[in-house]
């Protein structure tokens, strides 16, 4: 080749030319895009997880960052994104704004207010990933969060730092759950965070509606990613509201967050990783569907005193099929949370409502947190109510069993109708406590089953007025003392008598 | 994507040999392998997406329309147009196989301990092409830390005839028999 030094020069004018424009530091170029995932060549420095600019003033974030290409998944809209546009990183990773402006409003998982009461005031961000609290930093947990649900405070009591995962079938009343144990929070000193990942909008709206109907609005944040937004908005949307629920609990607040509900949750970063070419494993959730709860629950604690002695409460939803709970997604969160809340659609259809299995529920930290006068009575009802459950198959036998038998039975019969509870309607602990007593100690032997409800609600009144003083006193100290006791039973004799008489 | 490079490489040899044209357009690939070494930056403007084909196109003519061989300008053409530049340097290399391949030609490499006299050079080349059957090219590279004797690389095959090797096994089955 006669003339190298002529290529050479040309070579090195045209280096010179394009030296500026093939410079992709902090740009890229869309290579390929679709699905909401768009492939750029560039972003040379970009971070995991940063979150990128697309022209027209939409965002992306960065997941997989390859060797020629970094893979970016679109929040929202980038309708007109196509091939050779130029994409921008932002520097930041993404964050969500966090802080007591919050308080009261819709947002989505970006912080970006969607109940259209006006732009959210608040200069704390907060990086959506962050590392758990370590093991220094705890706390046992030992103060009750009270749901209000008589089931659930006495047999599956749940402590203000721990995990308790609600799982059951599609309408069984997970959510119902979440909601009255939110609504029961009020005055409770407890900040409340429902997540909606993938449900209906319509849902959505009525829960919001049911918050503000029962002042509980004052004291929520609801985060919602629903069903028409784009996988990644739903893969984002936990992770957004465990960050503002860590800037609470680190400035000393106790929060409760609702996950509703992780399923849609997995399936969403399923979409996401099967997108990205990332290898499919079982029932084709990529290999890391386990980290991506773990990380998640894991950010709920209770922390020390030295480190502010606040509390994150996770209440994760998951949605069985056919009451399947070895399937893959409901056995790794299970072994994650720090007890479950099982719902069978068998006792909801049989009218028995919250259709909480208390036989298999489970919940780890126990009786760490609950008062001490509801400790002394649930070891005597855990075992009336599963001795009901033995012998409620003979119950067909009406007039062949022998007494004994007979009565055990309508102890539980009675019990199972106590533990019934309508929606929205949470009972303080005291009169838990009043109520359980006499359902344990047989004082509903006499009173028709058909009249517990009415039963129970007058006893709650009569309670109230003429008995303050026991309920305050409980409320307080958390214990029933040998006073307070004895008074109570003669109440409930009294009461026993003056309603046998009416009905 | 490991054969792709000898698809492309095979396809340019063999329009080439059909024109009986291969030693030329080995030799310019030689000559482009060296360029490209020394501007690495040329192969990222060419692989870049922030310049558009037509005018990737552009400046290749610019650099080498009537320079190199029509073929050999068309096939940069064509890898920059399917994006495969980053594979380049591997057709080129993959080129050369093939062409020694055809030409039952191999290279070897003598690494010796002080450099090979001329005369000793002719006579290895003869000694190992009346072992291989090819016709050989020796290239003869110094290594003062073997001491003696030879080391004869080829074709991922490797003889080690140094001294150093010698001093090894030696010590290594002194060793075995004291124990």
């Amino acid at each position: 080749m006669q003339t190298n030094e002529d290529i050479i020069k040309t070579i090195k004018s045209q280096i010179k030319n394009y030296e500026y424009k093939v410079k992709q530091d902090e740009t890229g170029i869309v290579i390929t895009v679709g699905d909401g995932i768009a492939r750029v060549s560039g972003l040379d420095n970009c971070m995991l997880n940063e979150l990128i600019e697309f022209g027209n003033g939409d965002y992306g974030m960065a997941l997989n960052l390859e060797e020629d290409s970094v893979c970016v998944v679109i929040f929202e809209g980038a309708t007109d994104l196509k091939e050779g546009d130029v994409v921008k990183r932002t520097g930041k990773i993404v964050s969500v704004p966090v802080g007591e402006s919050l308080l009261g409003r819709v947002i989505d998982p970006l912080g970006q207010p969607i109940d259209g009461k006006g732009a959210i005031n608040t200069d704390s961000f907060r990086p959506i990933e962050n590392n758990a609290p370590g093991i220094i930093e705890r706390e046992p947990v030992n103060v009750p969060l009270r749901t209000g649900i008589k089931a659930i405070d006495s047999m599956i009591p749940i402590g203000r730092g721990q995990r308790e995962l609600i799982i059951g079938d599609r309408q069984t009343g997970k959510t119902q759950i979440a909601l009255d144990t939110i609504i029961n929070q009020k005055g409770q000193d407890v900040i409340c965070i429902y997540v909606a990942i993938g449900q209906k909008n319509s849902t959505v709206i009525q829960l919001v509606d049911s918050l503000e109907k029962f002042g509980a609005m004052d004291y929520t944040i609801v985060i919602s990613a629903s069903a028409s937004e784009l996988p990644s908005l739903q893969y984002i949307a936990p992770y957004s509201g465990c960050a503002i629920a860590e800037d609470f609990m680190y400035k000393g607040k106790d929060v409760l967050v609702i996950y509703d509900d992780l399923s849609k949750h997995a399936v969403s970063y399923r979409t996401l990783s099967l997108l990205m070419r990332r290898p499919p494993g079982r029932e084709a959730y990529p290999g890391d569907v386990f980290y991506l709860h773990s990380r998640l629950l894991e950010r709920s604690a209770r922390m020390s005193p030295a480190y502010g002695g606040g509390s994150i409460t996770a209440l994760p939803i998951i949605e069985t099929q056919s009451g399947d709970v070895s399937a893959y997604i409901p056995t790794n969160v299970i072994s994650i949370t720090d007890g479950q809340i099982f719902l069978e659609t068998e006792l909801f259809n049989k009218g028995i409502i919250p259709a909480i299995n208390p036989g298999i529920s489970v919940s780890r930290v126990g009786s760490n947190a609950q008062i001490k006068a509801m400790k002394k009575l649930t070891g005597e009802l855990k075992l009336i109510y599963s001795q009901y459950g033995e012998l409620e198959r003979f119950s067909q036998f009406g007039s062949d069993l022998d007494d004994d038998t007979k009565n055990r039975i309508a102890q539980g019969q009675r019990i199972v109708e106590i533990l019934k509870q309508k929606r929205n309607s949470p009972v303080p602990l005291e009169l838990q406590v009043i109520i359980i007593y006499a359902g344990i100690n047989n004082y509903l032997k006499n009173v028709k089953l058909e009249d517990i409800k009415t039963y129970e609600q007058e006893l709650y009144e009569y309670f109230s007025i003429n008995y303050r003083d026991i309920l305050d006193s409980i409320k307080d100290s958390g214990d029933l003392d040998e006073n307070n006791k004895s008074k109570m039973v003669e109440g409930l004799k009294k009461f026993n008598s003056e309603f046998l008489k009416g009905h | 994507m490991k054969n792709l490079s000898r698809e492309y490489a095979l396809a340019l040899f063999e329009l080439s040999h059909e024109e009986n044209k291969e030693d030329a357009v080995l030799n310019e690939i030689r000559n482009l392998n060296q360029i490209f070494n020394s501007y690495p930056e040329y192969l990222k403007i060419l692989s870049s997406y922030a310049v558009s084909k037509p005018e990737k196109i552009k400046l290749l003519d610019a650099v080498f329309k009537f320079r190199i061989d029509t073929y050999l300008l068309n096939f940069l053409k064509v890898v920059v147009q399917n994006h495969h530049v980053d594979i380049l340097k591997k057709c080129f290399s993959q080129f050369e196989k093939i062409y020694n391949k055809k030409h039952n030609i191999l290279k070897v490499t003598a690494q010796t301990s002080i450099l090979m006299t001329a005369q000793q050079m002719k006579d290895l080349t003869l000694k190992l092409e009346s072992h291989t059957h090819k016709k050989v090219f020796l290239k003869n590279t110094v290594d003062s830390s073997l001491m003696g004797g030879i080391k004869i690389f080829y074709d991922e095959k490797f003889l080690d005839l140094s001294l150093e090797n010698y001093f090894k096994e030696l010590s290594d089955n002194i060793e075995s028999v004291k124990k």
